[in-house]
């Protein structure tokens, strides 16, 4: 990846990247596990996931023309970065069928679709696909696009189903303890750790004065929104939120304001599938990156379409399977090896950064500099 | 260049295939034997008289290549021996004046080429503002230019491009402000083009775009010097082909079609309602027939029933699907905006009633097409002329939309919709990504890009495609010596 990002468009991209995936089937398996403490899981699980991600953007500011490939290679040698790497490449394209897969069913639910499951998935993949021609530049431009019709969408979503919220569906919270947030956590961690999505970018992005308060507020920002969405979500459904599968597209038509049915839900609709596609498209650019990187490929397309075509394959094999892969995924097994995966990848960082401080003179980010700064990047 | 005059004169007539256009004024000094050459209707034959053949025939000494210049009260004359180029300058109207046992010519600053009056172009009206528009003739557009930009720093390179053409190319920009590896890469893109013959400013377009087969617009174009002067101030290059109105800029962002001259002859807070006037327009021209065909053939499910009711009785017993009977609206739009284009004039009232009352009146009368559809064309229509640059751009998008939402309904809209931004978000056209300021986001560039801040707060130039000389005032107030807001 030669181009470089700028921080805004990283945080947009992490952004569109936490969010994507986590308002679909999440709430309703949350529930599954936690029943009403659902919310209080989700809470625990995004602080852990803002830990994390204080960490990374930290250690990114503190070696910023470092990649992840750079940061394990020097410090674990050059076996144990391919195999993190091989990994990574793993976790997005299982993220990016999943993402495939989700998609397909939103649109069911919410637009009745009833495409040929082929042409319809192979469409996703063609766009998915094309995504793979370009880089994080190139879709933290179009995050920076969508970012505001994104926000009025947000703000939809969330607003309008407030009014059938009812606290006292929230409640009774901790009536089985801690046994429910722990099963609810230990088995959703594939959905979390979204810090990941920042180890491609990493030595990629152009920094400023403020950037990192600009990317973790805004990794704040998406956490929060998640949270409300969750709180909404149980309060709206109550008990019934197990059978709400695909809470993005329940959600949203789950609202009485009478001016506003029959019209709002498509806004809504439409800004979430735009979100869903970007998601797999920021998916799609780093699954390619990773598996430049393992490969030592510079900047090929036909890599992109190697991985695309097997994202496409795994998505028609398990057509219609949303519901088995997400089973297997939070297996006690899958969710405990993905969980400390994601902990040993922050952990690893961490020493990195810290030999790579004590070998060499730390490489600090740019001297602070009036904000019109002379350093710009082609972002 | 051969020492003897007849020999001269007939080299130079055997260049041209002894044309009858080509005039050769034999003139028998006092003291000398010289010859103007010169090509009818190209130079002026009252200056011509007046200042070269009066004066040689009342010489009283004997003039050379290299005194006759000084001797004759032309301002513009220079000295030639090389015959091509004695050639080429004959074409350009030049004359050509050319002595007995001499191998140099000089070269006759008289050329005179009838010219259109400057006037308002059709392409960029304005309510408030200046009117003059860019004409044919490279020189008149250059002086034009220079009578705005009354600034030491404005430079100028000039290239002939087109083997049976020269026509006459110009670099303008402003040294300091305009970056200097734009105007050596364009400097290098123009001499590196090899082509029979220019005819208009848009042949050079297609050789300066950095993307050659995109449908998108890349290089930024105008007919009003108050517009081109505008941009060279913001750091842009332009570039002034002769024998075209069109002048063309560069760095191009989108958001530059979407500004208009307008916005600044006028108040600032109007000006910005009326740029997002202009961008949404720009999604209603695309999107309305696309989410038309789409909620019809796709998701009429969720359409409200009352609603649904409405449009299944104004498109009950059409002959055409829905699809087909936009497409069909479509291209008779297409066939009205091409018609209204070419013909003649005095035609233009009688067919016009026709082509409205077809469309408008009759053909849904009879049951071809519904009303429905015929509005939405026609607000689609409508609002692409919006933004006018835009415009043949806008018809094709809105065409892959429409059939995207026939095919595939709102996914294949979204999809087509994601799928452009991607293609355009890689697009940088000499250093300015095309969706400038708004991705990436350049907060500073804002303020004149999709609102319009007043003059008095727009302090800097727009970074997007300049980084240097960013401050468009110097401290303490405004003088005549500065750069210039």
């Amino acid at each position: 990846m030669n181009k470089t990002v700028s921080s805004n468009q990283a945080s947009l991209i992490f952004c569109i990247f936490t969010i994507g995936l986590k308002l679909s089937a999440l709430p309703s398996l949350m529930y599954t596990f936690s029943g009403n403490d659902s919310y209080i899981t989700c809470l625990i699980a995004l602080i852990f996931d803002f830990i994390g991600t204080l960490i990374v953007i930290s250690i990114m500011h503190r070696h910023p023309d470092l990649t992840f490939r750079d940061f394990l290679t020097r410090t674990f040698g050059k076996v144990v970065s391919t195999i993190a790497q091989i990994i990574l490449l793993i976790y997005f394209f299982g993220k990016c069928v999943l993402v495939l897969q989700e998609l397909h069913d939103y649109f069911i639910a919410t637009l009745f679709e009833e495409l040929n499951p082929l042409f319809f998935l192979i469409v996703l993949g063609l766009i998915i696909m094309y995504s793979t021609t370009k880089n994080f530049r190139c879709i933290g431009r179009v995050a920076e696009l969508i970012f505001w019709p994104t926000l009025i969408g947000i703000i939809f979503t969330l607003i309008f189903p407030t009014e059938d919220l009812l606290p006292e569906k929230l409640l009774p919270i901790f009536e089985q303890g801690f046994h429910p947030i722990y099963t609810g956590l230990s088995r959703t961690t594939f959905a979390f750790g979204d810090y990941m999505i920042l180890f491609p970018l990493m030595g990629h992005i152009a920094y400023d004065q403020s950037s990192k308060k600009k990317m973790l507020g805004f990794a704040a920002s998406a956490f929060i929104f998640i949270f409300a969405f969750f709180v909404i979500f149980v309060g709206s459904f109550g008990k019934y939120s197990m059978s709400q599968t695909l809470a993005l597209g329940e959600l949203p038509l789950h609202n009485s304001t009478p001016a506003t049915i029959g019209k709002l839900e498509w806004l809504t609709i439409m800004i979430w599938s735009v979100i869903l596609l970007a998601d797999g498209m920021v998916l799609a650019i780093a699954g390619k990156s990773e598996f430049d990187n393992i490969f030592g490929i510079n900047d090929k397309k036909w890599t992109g379409y190697v991985f695309s075509l097997g994202v496409i394959v795994i998505a028609l094999i398990t057509y219609m399977q949303l519901q088995a892969i997400i089973a297997i995924a939070t297996t006690p097994v899958f969710s405990g090896l993905s969980g400390i995966l994601q902990t040993i990848f922050v952990i690893m960082l961490i020493i990195s950064s810290i030999k790579i401080s004590r070998n060499n003179k730390p490489t600090i980010s740019p001297p602070l500099q009036p904000k019109k700064s002379k350093r710009k990047a082609s972002c | 260049m051969q020492k003897r005059l007849n020999d001269n004169i007939k080299a130079i007539q055997e260049q041209f295939g002894n044309s009858n256009e080509l005039v050769v004024k034999n003139i028998d000094t006092p003291h000398n034997k010289c010859a103007v050459i010169y090509f009818m209707g190209l130079t002026d034959t009252i200056a011509l008289s007046d200042y070269v053949v009066s004066p040689l025939i009342q010489a009283n000494i004997t003039l050379t290549p290299q005194t006759a210049p000084s001797k004759l009260p032309l301002c513009e004359t220079t000295t030639e021996d090389n015959l091509n180029n004695i050639c080429n300058e004959l074409l350009k109207g030049k004359g050509v004046l050319i002595f007995d046992n001499s191998t140099q010519a000089v070269i006759l600053g008289i050329d005179k080429f009838k010219e259109r009056a400057i006037t308002e172009p059709p392409t960029s009206t304005v309510l408030k503002g200046p009117r003059a528009g860019f004409v044919e003739n490279l020189k008149t557009n250059l002086s034009t230019l220079r009578k705005i930009l009354a600034s030491t720093k404005l430079r100028t390179y000039s290239t002939s491009i087109g083997r049976h053409t020269q026509t006459s190319v110009c670099v303008v920009y402003l040294d300091g402000i305009a970056d200097p590896h734009i105007v050596d890469t364009i400097k290098e893109r123009l001499s590196a083009i090899d082509i029979d013959g220019v005819l208009d400013s848009h042949y050079i377009t297609q050789f300066l775009e950095e993307h050659k087969n995109s449908m998108f617009k890349q290089i930024g174009n105008s007919e009003k010097p108050d517009i081109v002067a505008g941009k060279l101030l913001e750091g842009r290059v332009a570039i002034i082909v002769d024998g075209s109105p069109m002048v063309l800029t560069v760095p191009f962002i989108y958001l530059e079609d979407v500004q208009s001259s307008d916005d600044y002859y006028s108040n600032s807070k109007r000006a910005s309602f009326v740029r997002w006037i202009r961008i949404a327009s720009i999604i209603i021209s695309t999107l309305t027939p696309a989410l038309y065909i789409a909620i019809i053939l796709h998701h009429y499910k969720a359409i409200p029933l009352k609603f649904l009711i409405t449009i299944i009785n104004t498109t009950k017993g059409l002959p055409l699907t829905p699809f087909a009977e936009i497409l069909f609206v479509l291209l008779l739009f297409e066939i009205l905006y091409e018609a209204s284009l070419r013909m003649p004039k005095y035609l233009g009232l009688a067919l016009s009633i026709v082509g409205a009352l077809i469309l408008g009146d009759t053909a849904v009368k009879a049951g071809l097409i519904s009303p429905p559809a015929v509005m939405i064309v026609a607000i689609s229509s409508l609002s692409i002329y919006c933004v006018p640059d835009q415009a043949p751009q806008l018809y094709l998008l809105r065409l892959l939309f429409t059939f995207a939402g026939g095919a595939l309904g709102i996914f294949g809209i979204i999809s087509m919709g994601l799928f452009l931004l991607l293609h355009l978000s890689d697009f940088d056209s000499y250093g300015g990504a095309y969706f400038a300021p708004v991705a990436p986001l350049v907060k500073e560039d804002i303020k004149d890009a999709l609102v319009r801040a007043g003059i008095t707060q727009m302090k800097t130039r727009p970074t997007s495609i300049n980084k240097s000389q960013k401050n468009r005032k110097r401290q303490g107030g405004t003088t005549h010596e500065q750069d210039s807001i």
